[in-house]
């Protein structure tokens, strides 16, 4: 790591593993979203209502990846304590993090995971979680040229391997 | 391949999903004693050809259960939901 490499069409795009920081997954019920605003609201952020924009402040983003959960990523630990009505789980060594970076990392992407990474259908500041090679993964899009993909730590070598040896094929 | 609408994450493609079987069935009342309405129950299904409700989960997006209306015949989809929310509406119709 890196890896660079370039697609078939000749763009470049480098893959990279970098600090995830940490991961926190707040979960809850029926009365979750008003307790995880009122807890995310403590740190400086809100709950989104939309399952697909990312919220960012400073270091901190968040992703609200179903209608009773949100992820939480940091780069300190966060102080949130579970509770009746909410349950905190620490999910840092349970991912690692990608980042692909270039004029090709979408046309990467759109070769290995069926979801359109164009502007349009993927603009800039969303997210999606989704299949990579049948294993479960969230993409996010901070940048044009950019995106972050979580992925299960113990999936880490065999889907950097399914990405660089598709960059290796194409060259 | 089946391309399924998730109220939560949008369109996406079959191989995200597993199928969970007949979202029409309903579980008898845990007081019923009839052998028979258990095993109707656990064990027998229609194959319907036509306009039906399945149970299908989002295991690689949001995790979240769906019953989706899906002809059988043509696999056309017409409509899915947040299985909770259905339920949630058939409690309150019940109430």
């Amino acid at each position: 790591m890196p890896a660079h490499g370039v697609t078939s069409d000749g763009a470049a795009v480098v893959i990279n593993e970098t600090n995830l920081g940490f991961l926190t997954q707040l979960a809850g019920w029926a009365r979750f979203s008003e307790v995880a605003d009122a807890a995310l609201r403590a740190q400086s952020l809100s709950l989104s209502e939309n399952f697909r924009v990312t919220v960012r402040r400073g270091m901190v983003t968040a992703w609200r990846i179903a209608p009773d959960r949100v992820l939480i990523r940091s780069d300190v630990k966060l102080s949130l304590e579970s509770s009746d009505d909410l349950a905190v789980l620490d999910l840092s060594e349970a991912r690692v993090c990608l980042t692909l970076e270039g004029a090709g990392a979408a046309g990467l992407l759109s070769r290995v995971i069926a979801l359109d990474f164009s502007e349009a259908a993927f603009p800039v500041g969303t997210f999606a979680q989704t299949a990579l090679h049948h294993v479960g993964v969230l993409v996010d899009r901070p940048g044009r040229d950019q995106f972050t993909i979580l992925i299960p730590t113990t999936w880490t070598t065999s889907l950097i391997g399914l990405l660089t040896d598709h960059l290796a094929r194409a060259a | 391949m089946l391309r399924i609408h998730c109220p939560v994450c949008g369109l996406r493609d079959e191989t995200e999903f597993t199928y969970g079987g007949d979202a029409t069935m309903r579980r008898p009342d845990m007081t019923e004693s009839d052998p028979k309405a258990w095993v109707d129950y656990v064990f027998i299904r229609d194959n319907p050809r036509g306009p039906h409700k399945e149970y299908w989960h989002h295991v690689t997006g949001c995790r979240q259960w769906l019953i989706v209306k899906r002809d059988t015949l043509t696999h056309e989809i017409s409509g899915s939901y947040l299985a909770r929310e259905v339920a949630d509406l058939a409690d309150e119709v019940a109430a």
